[in-house]
C-alpha cells in the first residue's frame, strides 16, 4: 500500500488581505484540526504510511498529539526555515517516494510552490488561505476519505486526477518559476506585503483559465463575456484604458471595477513577451519576481500542470472499496 | 499601498540612523558612559522603523523596548541626541537625565513608557479614547516584544479596543525569545496574530526584517484606525541575534544558544537586504548610500559630543517636578 503524503504552510491565511479586504485569519491550530481529520479518515481506510513535511510551527505533531490511529507517521528529515522553498523541497522528496498524492493546507501561493517540484503525483489541496482558486473548500474527513482510495486503490495519473495547466514563467529562454491561477503585472517595485490587490498598479493579467467563481485578479477572465467554449482556455488581459469595464471580486469582499483595453485567448505553448519594465509580477496573488528594464520576460501557458484528485471520482472509489473491505471482513 | 522614492529613500535613511546609533549606544555602554543598561537592537530594527516613519507628529507612539525605541523615534522625527544624553544621566536629556532609557518627548507623542513592560496596552486604551473623541483622526501605536504580550494587560487592552473601536495599532515584534524563554517554552501558538483576531481584531503577520512590508502592513493598520474602523494587529517576524542585554548571558531555556542558529538568523540582515533591493531598482546609488551613512556617522558623532559636553545631572530636586504637579 502507497503512503501519503501531508505539506501544511504554517504561513497561509494571514497576510495583508486581513487589513486592505476582508480576510479571515486563519490559526494553524485549525491547520492542525483539520489534519487530524485527514488522519483519522485515513486510518479508518487502513493506510499505513503518512509522510509529513516538518514546519516552524509544528502542525503535524499538533495535529498527532492525543489521536488515537496505527497508521504509522513519518517526518520528512529535513530542514526548515519558514519559507516557500520548504514546501517546494518538500513535494520534491514525496514524489521521489512515490507517495500516492500530497494532501495540500494552504491558498493558492501553498499549491504554486509544491506543483513547481511535485511531478505526476496528483495533489489534494485543501483551502486554508486567502484567495483559494486551486485548493478545494473541502471538509478534511472528506479529504482523507479520498486520499485513502487513492492511496489504497494506488491510483495514479488520468484514473483519478484532472490535469491542470499552468503559466510558466521565462527568462530569456529559462524556466524561472510558474503559476497555477494567475500572472499579474504591475508597477510596484518592491514585494512588501505580498500580496497585490491594488487594481490601480496592474498593467497585465496572464490566466490559466476564465471560469466563474475565481476570486483574485483571476476573476476579471470570469467577468469578460467569452463563448463557452474559450472559458476553460487561457487569457491574457491589458487593464487600463479602452471602452470596456467588469466589475470583479479581486480578494474577499474586494469588489472593485477593472478598465479592460483588451484581451485575448492565451494559446498554450505561445509565448508572450511582458511589456512592461520595470515592473513585478505577481503569481497567483503574491508578489514574487521584479523585472529589471532590460530583462527579457516571458510568459507560456503549458496544459501539463499539476494532476489534482478528482473528489467526486475518489469518492466513488472510496465507496465501493470500503464495502469490499466490509464484505471480507463479514466473510472472515 | 505604494511608496515614492522619497518615502523609501527615508526609510533606508532612518534604518541607517538607527542601526548608527545602535552601535554607539552598545560601544558607550562598554565604556561605561550609560548610567543605565542597553538591550542591542541590531538585525531587528526594521520593524520599529517600519512603523513609525510614516506617522503623523500628534500621534501617540509606544516604542518598544529594544534598542530602547531608538528605532521608532528616529522614525518619528525625534532628534535622537536628547535621548542618547538621557542615557548617560545629563540635565540636557529629555527627562533631564532622570529616566534613563525612559523616553518623553512629548511634542512627538512619545508620552513615556512604563518599566514594568506591558503598561501601554491598557494606557493606550485611554489615549485612544482621546484620540477618538478628539475626532482629529489621531492614532495611537504600540509597539512591544512577544514577551509583554504575556501580559494580562495585553487581554484587557484589546477587549476594550474592539469594544470600543479605537485607533489603536498594535505592533508586534515578535523575535521569539522573551528575555530567556523561547516562543515554544511561553505560548501554546506562534503567530500571535491569532489571539488578536480572536478579540475580532483584524489582524495579519508580516516578515518583519523587510522594512517595506513593515511600513505597508502599519500603514494599511493606521489607515484603517484614522477611518474610524479600530484596532489592527500587525506581528511583524523579526529576530534577535544578541544576548538580551548588553553583557548579559546569551542564553535560552536555560541553556546557551545555539550560535550555529544565530549565524544562519543573521542571513536576514534587514539593512543589506533593503539596500540591494534599492540598488537593483534604480532608487539609490553606490553614491548615496556612502553619503546617507556618512550623514549618520557624523548625526551620532554629534550626539555623542552634545551628550558628554552636557552637564551630569545632580539636583535630586528634579524628580519632584516630574512627580508632581502645582
Amino acid at each position: 500500500m502507497r503512503s501519503v503524503g501531508i505539506i501544511a504552510n504554517p504561513g497561509s491565511g494571514k497576510d495583508i488581505r486581513r487589513l486592505i479586504a476582508c480576510g479571515s485569519v486563519f490559526d494553524n491550530n485549525e491547520k492542525a484540526n483539520i489534519l487530524k481529520r485527514v488522519f483519522l479518515a485515513l486510518d479508518s481506510f487502513g493506510i499505513e504510511k503518512v509522510v509529513i513535511m516538518p514546519d516552524i510551527y509544528g502542525i503535524g505533531y499538533h495535529a498527532l498529539e492525543d489521536l488515537d490511529v496505527h497508521l504509522s507517521t513519518v517526518f520528512l528529515d529535513m530542514a526548515v526555515e519558514g519559507i516557500q522553498d520548504d514546501s517546494t523541497r518538500a513535494a520534491q522528496i514525496m514524489a521521489d517516494m512515490d507517495v500516492a498524492c500530497i494532501i495540500t493546507l494552504g491558498g493558492d501561493g501553498t499549491n504554486r510552490v509544491v506543483a513547481k517540484s511535485c511531478g505526476d503525483t496528483p495533489l489534494l489541496p485543501i483551502s486554508t488561505g486567502t484567495n483559494n482558486v486551486f485548493p478545494l473548500m473541502i471538509e478534511g474527513t472528506i479529504a482523507g476519505m479520498a486520499a485513502g482510495a487513492v492511496a489504497a486503490l494506488s491510483l495514479k495519473g488520468e484514473d483519478i486526477a484532472i490535469r491542470k495547466p499552468r503559466l510558466e514563467i521565462y527568462d530569456d529562454t529559462t524556466l524561472i518559476d510558474v503559476a497555477l491561477v494567475d500572472v499579474v503585472v504591475s508597477d510596484h517595485c518592491f514585494a512588501g506585503c505580498r500580496a497585490n490587490c491594488d487594481e490601480t498598479s496592474v498593467y497585465e493579467i496572464y490566466l490559466t483559465n476564465s471560469e466563474p467563481g475565481h476570486i483574485g485578479f483571476s476573476a476579471v477572465g470570469a467577468a469578460l463575456t467569452v463563448a463557452d467554449a474559450d472559458r476553460g482556455r487561457g487569457m491574457h488581459i491589458s487593464v487600463g484604458g479602452g471602452n470596456e469595464r467588469v466589475l470583479a471580486p479581486i480578494a474577499p469582499g474586494m469588489m472593485r471595477w477593472i478598465p479592460i483595453r483588451s484581451y485575448q485567448i492565451l494559446e498554450p505553448h505561445k509565448s508572450l513577451p511582458i511589456k512592461f519594465a520595470p515592473s513585478f509580477l505577481s503569481l497567483d496573488g503574491e508578489r514574487e519576481i521584479d523585472i529589471g528594464k532590460d530583462e527579457k520576460i516571458s510568459i507560456l501557458l503549458n496544459e501539463a500542470g499539476p494532476y489534482v484528485v478528482d473528489i467526486q471520482k475518489a469518492l466513488l472509489m472510496a465507496r465501493d472499496y470500503v464495502n469490499r473491505l466490509d464484505k471480507l471482513s463479514d466473510l472472515t | 499601498m505604494k511608496f515614492s522614492k522619497k518615502d523609501l529613500i527615508k526609510l533606508y535613511t532612518n534604518l541607517v540612523r538607527a542601526r548608527t546609533f545602535d552601535m554607539l549606544c552598545t560601544r558607550l555602554l562598554a565604556e561605561g558612559k550609560f548610567v543605565s543598561f542597553y538591550h542591542e537592537g541590531a538585525w531587528g530594527d526594521a520593524a520599529g522603523v517600519g512603523t513609525a516613519t510614516f506617522l503623523r507628529k500628534d500621534d501617540i507612539l509606544y516604542p518598544h523596548h529594544r534598542a530602547h525605541g531608538f528605532p521608532h523615534m528616529i522614525g518619528k522625527g525625534v532628534d535622537p541626541k536628547y535621548y542618547l544624553a538621557e542615557h548617560c544621566g545629563r540635565a540636557t536629556g529629555c527627562c533631564s537625565g532622570v529616566g534613563t532609557v525612559h523616553a518623553l518627548f512629548e511634542e512627538y507623542g512619545i508620552l513615556g513608557q512604563s518599566a514594568i513592560l506591558g503598561a501601554q496596552f491598557t494606557v493606550s486604551v485611554g489615549w485612544g479614547l482621546a484620540a477618538k473623541k478628539n475626532g482629529t483622526g489621531q492614532v495611537v501605536v504600540a509597539s512591544f516584544g512577544d514577551g509583554t504580550l504575556a501580559r494580562g494587560t495585553w487581554h484587557e487592552g484589546a477587549n476594550v479596543a474592539v469594544l470600543w473601536k479605537l485607533p489603536i495599532v498594535y505592533v508586534l515584534e515578535n523575535n521569539g525569545i522573551a528575555q530567556y524563554v523561547s516562543l515554544e517554552k511561553a505560548y501554546p501558538l506562534k503567530d500571535m496574530a491569532s489571539l488578536a483576531a480572536g478579540y475580532g481584531m483584524p489582524a495579519v503577520v508580516v516578515d518583519g526584517q523587510d522594512i517595506v512590508a513593515v511600513a505597508e502592513a502599519v500603514g494599511e493598520a493606521v489607515k484603517r484606525a484614522r477611518q474610524g474602523k479600530g484596532p489592527t494587529f500587525v506581528e511583524c517576524k523579526t529576530i534577535r541575534v544578541t544576548s538580551h542585554g548588553y553583557g548579559s548571558p546569551h542564553m535560552v531555556d536555560g541553556e546557551q544558544r545555539d550560535m550555529n542558529m544565530v549565524e544562519e538568523l543573521k542571513k536576514r540582515e534587514p539593512l543589506s537586504m533593503y539596500e540591494k533591493n534599492l540598488l537593483k531598482q534604480g532608487i539609490i546609488t553606490k553614491e548615496d548610500i556612502e553619503e546617507i551613512a556618512k550623514a549618520a556617522k557624523e548625526e551620532a558623532a554629534a550626539a555623542e559630543k552634545f551628550a558628554m559636553e552636557s552637564p551630569i545631572q545632580e539636583d535630586a530636586s528634579i524628580l519632584d517636578q516630574y512627580l508632581y504637579a502645582e
